[in-house]
């Protein structure tokens, strides 16, 4: 059966083949013009070399193929930045699997298609996708080059304080040592052996706005990685103390130093009560107690509300846990680690000698005797001792750390979070993340876009949309907290653009398949062939041939 | 033929050319010779240049067809031409010229081209000339007139200018170190300074035109002085007192037209003289027999020059109140020096050094700074003559505080001792710890014998020291002595209180003998329930002090007892009870006192207690506080984000420059000793950045990791995800 690719939709084609078309006539029209000069024979002759010449430059216009029985059941397509010989080592393994590979695509669709390598050109996928016969499936053969990380991807949107995770790949042939840098500070870095590698970089983000990290790889930048950094919205913490003590005092003034707004109540007396306010606390977001006001009823009031607790300065633990669990239904277990009146954790700091029990209810906060179980709200528990001293003592940075370390598990959850993916390219749909946000967010503006969010069944806290940016740089969301998203320059990135894109497509196009199915029950149900069609060479040999026959019989 | 032609075409040419090359040289000699006189007018000399060219055409007549010229000049260098050459513009030829070129046309002729530019060389020459002329001319002119031209070209090109904003050109800084240092002056085109304090700096800048142009001097806290303007270019001269940055604007009719990146201005002090003396004793002793003189010796150094150096000395005499000092300063020589040993011999004996005499001295040294030098004294050696007819005295004087007298053994002393014995116990042999706990015992009568004093008991008998009395005999009469006379009879428990357990037998025999008679296991168990240790019955009654030292008395018998019976255990209640009766009767005495000074006014009692009234109780406990600053880590990070951000709006520029300014000036503040000095290259950086300039890529990375070590770099909150909060209620409520 013979079939027609022929675009008719293009104004160009069709011009062509009108064109093509008034051949005819005209050629005719000559030819009858000379007509009494000419034998009837010859006329007769000439005539119809003149309408084969004309018949076979038109089916070079429209092309006819037949669609044949397929041979192949497997499509191979190698992409432009794989190697040859790493192409013909694919082809010849898929080929001894008892598959035949053909490697021209374009002849036919056939059931599964292979994508080796990342760069195509860029026709290929929308050519897969208008063929009439879909591949019924495509797998990709990623391939990148040895000794340089692939497979980046971080947040592209942190707030600050919050920990930055750089997840990469990387296939090396020696030893490696990577780095995520900052200037010249080194934020993370890790040691590689030969071989295929997955790494995960850390840092707290500590910056705020645009922040540009560096990846180097043995002292090389290897890559740029850019996101945005928010500012953390500062808490209010409000303590509730029987008396005041030099501890939370120190605690207080250092969370106010800090940008947070405390509130410092502590009963002196019966029905006296002080209370200190700094930066004009109001509802408190986090309490700070000690165990004997566990159930207290602004503390459990609080913790149903959401808010989290913690309990300091305890003294007896296997006491007053129980007492906290009973009061706000967590579940701890504290046990006696150490007979000594207190156990140091580091230098000029000590912590009772109890531990906590490994559980799954709730978990430990790295590196220090504290844990938090989340129920409503945030319970955490430290078995810390005093830490002023350390403060006294000068060593404000392991005050800090000590404290951000603690406080980190309890903070109350950031309003307006928005969490993407990075690297975002340009021309690439990522999807946005939206939670907590005031109020739920019909439109949200980024750079000259705007994305609808579709909010969750589950979670009206939360929504997403699919943005697909088309300009690249810093682009600023439409917030009042100016936040910002960088999205990649797809030439500037382009070996990342074209994984990306492959991977994309690939992922995408079981869904599309399937809705196409949907909508059109037949295609999908027809066994995919072979379209045969005459080669250049074929085309170039007819028409010289038809010419040819045209100028011979006219020298007669 | 077409050989003739050929000929007569290239001669004409030739010719053509030869009268061009004419007339450019001349041309140019004319362009040269005017130029030496106009300078850089180049007009002038252009239109000279033009006229010259004129008049060569003029004199070559370079317009004029040239052919015929050529065609005689082959005629007269050729030979064989034979004259006929024009018969080739004839039109048409009769046989005899027809034949007269056929035999012309045969024969080969040769030109000599040089001939045509025989007439250049005159051109050339007086090209050479004004070429010459050109060069020489302005080195024969006199410095005068030069000058006066250069001026006026400055003026000229001035005011030229003077509707474009002016450029920055150059800029230099004179140093001129204080005159004392002897440092030579320097002048320097890189504006960042570091010299010593007190300096007196001279900015010169100079820009392509000076009107309408004003030149300020800006410090980074955006204080600004303006420059002097002198003779097109500014100049400002200071003094450096202090360091700090600065930057150079130019201002041009109210716009900013130039900014100078900032430079380090770093005043180095001038340090004041080391002393460093060559001994380090600085407590010595002199003796009778010693030397009358004494030979010290010092190295002293300055980083200039030491003016001054001397010693100072002073001669203490006498004792108690009549102590005397007399101060005498020996300069030292030499002086002006720059580093130098001073040796100096100092005759005791000229100091009029006697036995118990102190003499102290001390080295002190000025450097040659102006206005006010630095000065700087080392530290103070003492010699002490010693006086050997006072030292028994003193000797003796310190025994005697060695020794410690009886009168000052304490009951709390005692409990000391007991303690510590029985926690020597173990260690000690049977023998030994017997013989100390005996000994304590004697402290513990001696004590008893003591308080007994002020009871009027003067003799150890008295109070039974000495073994236990027979009952019935005197005891009872001493122990009337002691209860009657206080307390007053009928006071049961103070009369129990007040029986010393030694001796109970005693006092119960005599208060109880029937009883005791009657059943001495009875007696015997009252001696054990007695209420001797029971602060309620005791304190229940007013005792007088008296009493109470008697009460103590009796602890201390008890104490005594078991002491002398090797039970220190046992004694420890006894003794523990006596202190605490000591001291509730020296407590009293005390309140006594006061009772007598001040009578208080009646409470009333049911207006006052236990009313749950808090009317007088300040209830206002509420405080607020603020903390606005921000802090460093804060301020870095906001910093940090702007780094990426090259165009900045107005808003966002304004707001750099303030977290900008803040964070410089911590860093300046803290202090050149508190590695102020080594935050030079982040201010620098971070000043390049708030005013907008681009940093180069290794600024850009030292200023990264500046900040990254001043932010706060610990995490401080995690990853969190907010829900519906009934679900999730649900979810913790089905877990438990």
């Amino acid at each position: 059966m013979i079939e027609f690719d022929f675009n008719w939709s293009e104004p160009f084609n069709l011009l062509l083949l009108a064109f093509t078309a008034a051949l005819l006539p005209l050629q005719l029209g000559l030819l009858f013009r000379q007509k009494s000069n000419i034998p009837g024979q010859r006329f007769r002759i000439k005539t119809g070399l003149n309408v084969l010449l004309w018949l076979v430059v038109m089916a070079f216009i429209v092309q006819p193929y037949i669609n044949g029985k397929a041979k192949t059941s497997v499509g191979f397509v190698a992409g432009k930045d794989l190697p040859r010989a790493v192409a013909n080592a694919l082809l010849d393994s898929l080929s001894k699997s008892g598959k035949v590979v053909a490697d021209d695509p374009e002849a036919s669709m056939p059931d599964t298609l292979i994508l080796a390598g990342q760069d195509f050109d860029s026709a290929l996928f929308p050519k897969i996708m208008q063929s009439q016969q879909l591949p019924g499936f495509i797998q990709w053969i990623p391939y990148f080059q040895k000794d340089l990380p692939y497979d980046l991807h971080w947040k592209g949107l942190v707030r600050n304080g919050e920990m930055q995770v750089l997840h990469g790949r990387i296939e090396s042939t020696r030893k490696h040592f990577v780095r995520l840098k900052y200037g010249g500070q080194t934020l993370d870095s890790v040691s590689l052996n030969a071989g295929s590698n997955y790494f995960r970089l850390q840092f707290p983000g500590f910056t705020l706005g645009r922040t540009v990290v560096e990846l180097t790889l043995n002292e090389k930048v290897a890559d740029t990685l850019h996101y945005f950094s928010r500012s953390a919205a500062p808490m209010t913490v409000q303590f509730i103390l029987d008396s005041p003590d030099f501890e939370s005092r120190a605690l207080a003034n250092w969370l106010g130093k800090a940008g947070h707004s405390v509130i410092y109540t502590a009963t002196l007396s019966k029905d006296i009560k002080s209370k200190l306010t700094i930066n004009k606390g109001k509802e408190p977001d986090v309490i700070i107690t000690d165990a004997a006001n566990a159930s207290n009823p602004l503390v459990k009031k609080s913790l149903l509300n959401g808010k989290s607790i913690l309990f300091l300065n305890l003294t007896n633990p296997l006491l007053e846990v129980p007492a906290i669990n009973a009061a706000l239904g967590s579940s701890f277990q504290v046990r006696k680690s150490s007979s000594e009146e207190s156990v140091a954790i580091h230098s000029g700091l000590t912590a009772l000698p109890y531990s906590f029990v490994p559980s799954n209810r709730y978990f430990q906060v790295a590196g220090y005797p504290s844990a938090v179980q989340k129920t409503t709200g945030n319970v955490g528990v430290s078995l810390l001792n005093e830490t002023f001293p350390l403060q006294l003592a000068g060593d404000s940075l392991a005050y800090q750390q000590i404290w951000n370390t603690l406080l980190a598990p309890i903070r109350p959850i950031p309003k307006s979070g928005i969490e993407i993916t990075a690297p975002v390219f340009q021309g690439l749909g990522s999807e946005i993340a939206l939670n907590n946000f005031p109020e739920a967010v019909r439109m949200l503006g980024i750079g000259t876009d705007t994305i609808f969010p579709v909010a969750s069944a589950l979670n009206p806290q939360s929504g997403n949309a699919i943005f697909k940016p088309a300009e690249s740089g810093w682009l600023a969301f439409d917030d009042s907290l100016k936040t910002e998203l960088y999205v990649e320059n797809r030439a500037a990135q382009a070996g990342h653009y074209h994984a990306a894109l492959v991977r994309d497509f690939v992922r995408s196009y079981p869904v599309y398949r399937e809705k196409l199915a949907d909508i059109m029950p037949g295609t999908a149900a027809k066994t995919n062939g072979v379209n045969r069609k005459l080669s250049d060479w074929m085309w170039f040999g007819c028409i010289m041939c038809c010419l040819l026959a045209v100028w011979m019989e006219s020298k007669w | 033929m077409h050989e003739l032609r050929k000929l007569i075409g290239s001669v004409t040419s030739q010719l053509y050319a030869s009268a061009l090359l004419q007339c450019v040289l001349l041309a140019a000699s004319a362009y040269l010779f005017v130029s030496a006189f106009t300078g850089s007018a180049h007009t002038i000399s252009v239109l000279s240049g033009v006229a010259g060219f004129a008049a060569g055409i003029g004199l070559t007549r370079v317009f004029q067809n040239k052919k015929r010229t050529a065609i005689s000049l082959i005629h007269q260098f050729v030979d064989g031409t034979e004259h006929s050459l024009h018969l080739l513009d004839k039109a048409e030829l009769n046989l005899a010229e027809q034949l007269q070129m056929e035999r012309i046309a045969g024969r080969q002729f040769d030109f000599p081209f040089l001939q045509l530019y025989r007439g250049s060389g005159a051109y050339a020459g007086l090209l050479v000339f004004a070429a010459a002329f050109h060069f020489i001319y302005p080195t024969l002119n006199f410095d005068k007139k030069e000058k006066k031209v250069s001026v006026n070209e400055h003026i000229k090109t001035q005011k030229k200018n003077s509707l474009v904003a002016p450029e920055f050109n150059s800029a230099s800084v004179i140093i001129i170190p204080p005159a004392y240092t002897k440092l030579p002056k320097r002048e320097s085109g890189d504006l960042n300074v570091s010299t010593i304090s007190g300096s007196s700096l001279q900015w010169k800048i100079a820009f392509t035109h000076a009107e309408n142009l004003e030149v300020r001097l800006a410090n980074n806290r955006g204080e600004e002085i303006a420059f002097r303007r002198k003779q097109g270019s500014f100049i400002h001269s200071d003094r450096l007192t202090g360091s700090g940055l600065y930057a150079i604007k130019g201002y041009w009719k109210d716009s900013l037209v130039y900014q100078s990146e900032f430079y380090r201005l770093e005043a180095i002090p001038d340090l004041a003289p080391k002393i460093e003396p060559a001994s380090k004793e600085l407590y010595k002793y002199h003796f009778l027999k010693d030397k009358k003189t004494i030979r010290i010796s010092a190295k002293i150094s300055d980083d200039f020059l030491v003016k001054q150096a001397f010693i100072v000395a002073t001669l203490a005499r006498g004792s108690g109140e009549n102590v005397k000092f007399r101060e005498v300063k020996f300069p030292l020589a030499p002086s002006d020096f720059k580093q130098a040993r001073l040796q100096k011999e100092i005759d005791l004996n000229a100091l009029n050094f006697a036995p118990g005499d102190e003499l102290y001295y001390y080295w002190a040294a000025v450097d040659n700074k102006t206005p006010q030098a630095n000065f700087s004294k080392s530290d103070t050696y003492f010699l002490v003559f010693k006086d050997t007819a006072q030292i028994e005295e003193a000797e003796l004087a310190t025994m005697a505080v060695n020794i410690m007298p009886e009168y000052f053994r304490s009951q709390r002393q005692i409990i000391i001792d007991t303690e510590k014995l029985i926690t020597r116990r173990k260690k000690l042999a049977k023998k030994e710890f017997a013989s100390v706990s005996n000994e304590i015992g004697f402290d513990q009568k001696v004590l008893r014998l003591r308080y007994g004093q002020y009871l009027g008991e003067e003799f150890e008998t008295s109070i039974g020291g000495g073994g236990a009395p027979p009952p019935g005999t005197d005891g009872g009469n001493m122990l009337d002595a002691f209860t009657h006379k206080s307390d007053g009879e009928g006071e049961a428990a103070e009369r129990r209180a007040s029986e010393p357990a030694h001796q109970d037998t005693h006092e119960h025999g005599n208060e109880h003998s029937d009883a005791a008679e009657k059943d001495p296991i009875a007696a015997l168990m009252e001696q054990y329930v007695h209420a001797h240790d029971d602060a309620e019955t005791n304190t229940f009654y007013e005792e007088s002090t008296r009493s109470l030292l008697k009460m103590a008395l009796e602890q201390m018998w008890q104490s005594e007892l078991h002491l002398r019976m090797y039970e220190p255990e046992k004694a420890l209640p006894f003794e523990h009870k006596a202190l605490e009766y000591l001291k509730s009767a020296q407590h009293k005495a005390r309140t006594y006192v006061k009772k007598s000074g001040y009578d208080p006014p009646p409470i009333k009692e049911k207006e006052k207690r236990l009313s749950g009234e808090l009317k007088e109780i300040s209830s206002d406990l509420n405080s607020v506080k603020f903390f606005d600053d921000k802090s460093t880590a804060q301020l870095a990070a906001e910093i940090s984000g702007y780094l990426e951000m090259n165009i900045r709006s107005e808003k966002q520029q304004l707001r750099l420059q303030q977290i900008g300014a803040a964070l410089s000036n911590r860093l300046i503040s803290s202090g050149p000793f508190n590695g102020g000095l080594k935050h030079w290259e982040i201010i620098g950086v971070l000043q390049k950045l708030v005013s907008g300039k681009p940093l180069a890529r290794k600024e850009m990375q030292h200023l990264k990791s500046d900040l990254a070590r001043y932010t706060d770099r610990s995490e401080q909150s995690k990853r969190g995800y907010s829900s519906e909060k009934k679900l999730e209620q649900a979810f913790w409520k089905k877990m438990q």
